[in-house]
């Protein structure tokens, strides 16, 4: 037994370990990009590149490989292993313990962004101001009271607890605070709603003359908008009251519980911004001759935090940085607003707590290898100095 | 510490660098327990099929909320054009000479004033406070190149009344710099008026801006415009003083010209039958006795309220019974309801409900009442033998609706 841990323990840390590893990240990204023609970039992002495993089909056959989570995982063990127990611990080899340690701090620095970073998208109109971003691809359930004033408390379900429901399955919540559970039944994975129809048999329920339809799951898997069916039933008296969920609708639905107005809110997941941002004004300018054609946009905000205001243009490449968090200028709209039509800014927000990590890591593979080559150099002049004499 | 040799094996060489990692290591005891353990506590998450909600946040960001709306009008599917409601909430009266724009995600109700393409007045609803009476009128204030205003200046501004109460009276006068063009606009007057408070569910600002010799002599109009914002159909109570009415509100409404006017809407109720709470869409809901599943109900839509005949079958296909041709359908009696025949629909079966949860035995009564600008339907709906032994309280009920 400790012979077979030994051969593998060797194997894991050799560089012919390293080498395959590297080959299999070059094929994942090479079938991964392939696959973005009939896939879109999130799909692809998960199945090949935040997967264990993966079963490609670009070749025309099931191909099972590891994904690229496990491949950067192994890739982490062959450096750390392979840094402890290959090399002979000499000053000589400093330079290249160096290297491979900035090479772990940047492979753990993409880890904790995988685990941590949020990214989103945050909204604004002229002369209003914005406080949260919202994901483009996760979701969540939001219960809050309908009617109450500000601040609100917000009690929140992952989509980890809802998105994955089958047809024929239901889930129910219950939040300790909340006189109700809320049961969601009846999944459609993308869905549109329309007016049921009294001469045709629906596929799913009717709520108010209202039913969902499925539709063809979009390419883009962002661009899909679930849809469930609620019930909601009073813990005190048991009455129920149903209703539709929307990912696209305009409104949440409210009911009555505990004497009071409460709203379920099927949207985007969003995240709170530790400071506010108030957009003073948003410039656009077109290429001359061109009709529409951006040339560039940007939009002066004002920054608050702490009742201390900041104002800052953010541009196409002077993003704003303030606590952990980067907006950048994204995009705008209408694209093409009527006179007096308000327009509104959009910022990409990200909060990755290892923004700096990368870069740091390159600071020290950076060194690790002047300080190799350096060594390198030096042996090298010393021993045709010593050859000639 | 001694040097590892070449010729030790790669455990070695780990025992010797770090032996209390080597013994963590390989302990296979320790890793079980690693790998027990995420699943124990993933499981802790749940209790009979229940999940628990243990997320929450505090927020001060404003919620959309159309509060009482039906799940065609929050879905966008309201195939009934709303009467100058503005994404259903309000109606209102537009005065002379104000030109009505379409409505945008950001103003419930958009004009033109005065035929002057600068000159506009627009509706806002935020939930909440909106940012609150202060900090609003000193953004416009800001707007027009004007200081703050003081706490005693605030205190003295005018109100004016606006949906059943006095809303904050605001007349600025400066340079604005905050059209979309960006060009300083002198001689600019803006007119606002603020509803809304400390705890009210949402606050509605009214806005008018442009040149001020467009705009002041359009004082008395928007005083006007503000005094006949009305709330509109199937607006739950959220707004003080609005109540939970049913249609709109007396004085210029499509209603006006039927002479029905949903907000008026009354009704007698068999002594036995016990009141329950507001729920939305309905403008009451009552049960035999407190104890009863029996339910009867009275919604008001606007316009056909999707058609008689729509309704009915639907009615139909909730209890499991086929659909009726339009034949069928003019045949079933009929009864008087607000001076108009109103259908009487009796359907017998099981009832398969919103949820899907079929009840056998039930029974349900209906009447469509189709009125020239709006459908009254009345349902009851129940164990069969409690909604037969109150059949004839049903349509006594239905016969003493009136307005």
């Amino acid at each position: 037994m400790s012979k077979v841990l030994d051969v593998l323990l060797q194997f894991l840390s050799s560089f012919g370990f390293a080498c395959i590893l590297l080959f299999l990240l070059l094929v994942l990204t090479f079938f991964g990009t392939l696959q973005q023609v009939d896939y879109g970039i999130y799909d692809v992002q998960k199945k090949y590149f935040e997967s264990l495993f993966v079963l490609d089909d670009t070749l025309g056959f099931p191909l099972p490989l590891p994904g690229a989570a496990l491949v950067l995982v192994l890739l982490s063990v062959n450096l750390i292993l392979g840094g402890i127990l290959r090399p002979r611990f000499s000053w000589s080899r400093t330079g290249v313990l160096v290297a491979h340690l900035g090479i772990v701090f940047m492979l753990t620095g993409n880890l904790v962004k995988y685990l941590f970073a949020t990214e989103g998208n945050l909204k604004i109109y002229e002369q209003d101001v914005g406080t949260e971003y919202r994901s483009g691809e996760h979701w969540e359930i939001a219960v809050y009271q309908a009617g109450g004033g500000m601040p609100r408390r917000e009690y929140l379900i992952p989509e980890g607890d809802f998105l994955g429901l089958e047809r024929g399955e239901s889930v129910t919540f219950r939040g300790e605070e909340l006189p109700f559970d809320i049961t969601l039944h009846d999944p459609v994975a993308n869905a549109l709603p329309r007016q049921a129809d009294p001469k045709t048999v629906p596929a799913h329920l009717i709520v108010d003359g209202v039913t969902l339809r499925s539709i063809p799951l979009a390419k883009e898997s962002e661009q899909n908008a679930p849809g469930f069916y609620v019930t909601v039933t009073d813990r005190s008296t048991g009455a129920r009251q149903h209703d539709i969920l929307w990912g696209a609708q305009a409104y949440p639905p409210t009911f009555l519980a505990g004497g009071a107005s409460w709203a379920i809110d099927l949207r985007r997941q969003c995240w709170p911004l530790p400071f506010t941002v108030r957009l003073d004004k948003f410039t656009h300018e077109i290429h001359p001759r061109s009709g529409n054609k951006s040339k560039a946009f940007e939009s002066d905000v004002t920054m608050i935090d702490s009742g201390i205001e900041r104002p800052v243009k953010i541009s196409m490449n002077a993003p704003l940085r303030h606590k952990g968090f980067t907006l950048f200028q994204s995009s705008y709209g209408p694209q093409d607003p009527r006179s007096n039509e308000p327009v509104y800014s959009v910022f990409a927000v990200v909060n990755d707590p290892a923004e700096d990590m990368p870069l740091y890591a390159c600071i020290v593979i950076t060194a690790g290898l002047l300080v190799h080559f350096t060594q390198r150099l030096t042996r090298y002049i010393r021993t045709e100095s010593k050859r000639r004499v | 510490m001694p040097a590892a040799s070449v010729s030790e094996g790669p455990r070695a060489r780990l025992r010797h660098l770090a032996p209390h990692l080597h013994g963590r290591f390989f302990r296979p005891r320790a890793a079980c327990v690693l790998v027990a353990l995420p699943l124990a506590l993933a499981a802790c998450g749940e209790s009979d099929g229940v999940v628990g909600i243990t997320s929450s946040r505090v927020v001060a960001s404003p919620r959309p909320v159309l509060l009482g709306a039906s799940a065609a009008e929050r879905l966008g599917l309201n195939p009934e054009p709303a009467p100058a409601t503005g994404a259903g909430l309000f109606a209102w009266d537009v005065p002379e000479g104000w030109e009505e724009l379409p409505a945008t995600s950001q103003r419930v109700a958009n004009f033109r004033v005065g035929g002057h393409p600068e000159a506009e007045c627009y509706l806002s609803v935020l939930s909440g406070t909106g940012g609150g009476l202060a900090a609003n009128i000193n953004r416009w204030r800001q707007q027009l190149s004007l200081p703050e205003a003081s706490s005693a200046e605030l205190a003295s501004l005018e109100t004016i009344p606006m949906l059943s109460r006095q809303a904050t009276l605001v007349q600025l006068q400066g340079t604005y710099a905050g059209g979309p063009d960006k060009e300083p606009r002198a001689e600019t007057m803006l007119v606002g008026a603020i509803h809304g408070g400390e705890g009210a569910p949402f606050t509605i600002f009214a806005k008018l801006l442009g040149p001020a010799a467009v705009i002041a002599p359009q004082l008395p109009a928007f005083k006007q415009f503000c005094a006949s914002l009305r709330v509109a159909d199937r607006l739950h109570a959220g707004i003080e003083g609005g109540g939970a009415v049913s249609g709109t509100s007396a004085g210029g409404g499509p209603g006006s010209e039927s002479g029905f006017d949903p907000s008026s809407l009354r009704w007698k109720a068999p002594a036995s039958w016990v009141k329950r709470p507001e729920r939305a869409m309905r403008s009451v809901t009552y049960a035999p006795a407190a104890e009863s599943e029996s339910e009867c109900y009275v919604a008001v839509l606007g316009g056909a309220g999707g058609g008689r005949e729509a309704n009915i079958n639907r009615w139909r296909q909730q209890m499991g019974a086929p659909p009726l041709s339009d034949t069928e359908i003019e045949a079933l009696p009929t009864i008087d309801v607000l001076g108009s025949r109103a259908t009487l629909v009796e359907v017998t079966g099981t009832y398969a409900g919103m949820g899907g949860e079929a009840k056998g035995q039930y029974m349900m009564l209906g009447v469509v009442c189709v009125l020239p600008s709006y459908s009254v339907f009345v349902k009851m709906i129940g164990p069969e033998t409690e909604v037969k032994a109150e059949r004839s309280n049903f349509i006594a009920f239905c016969q003493s609706l009136e307005s």
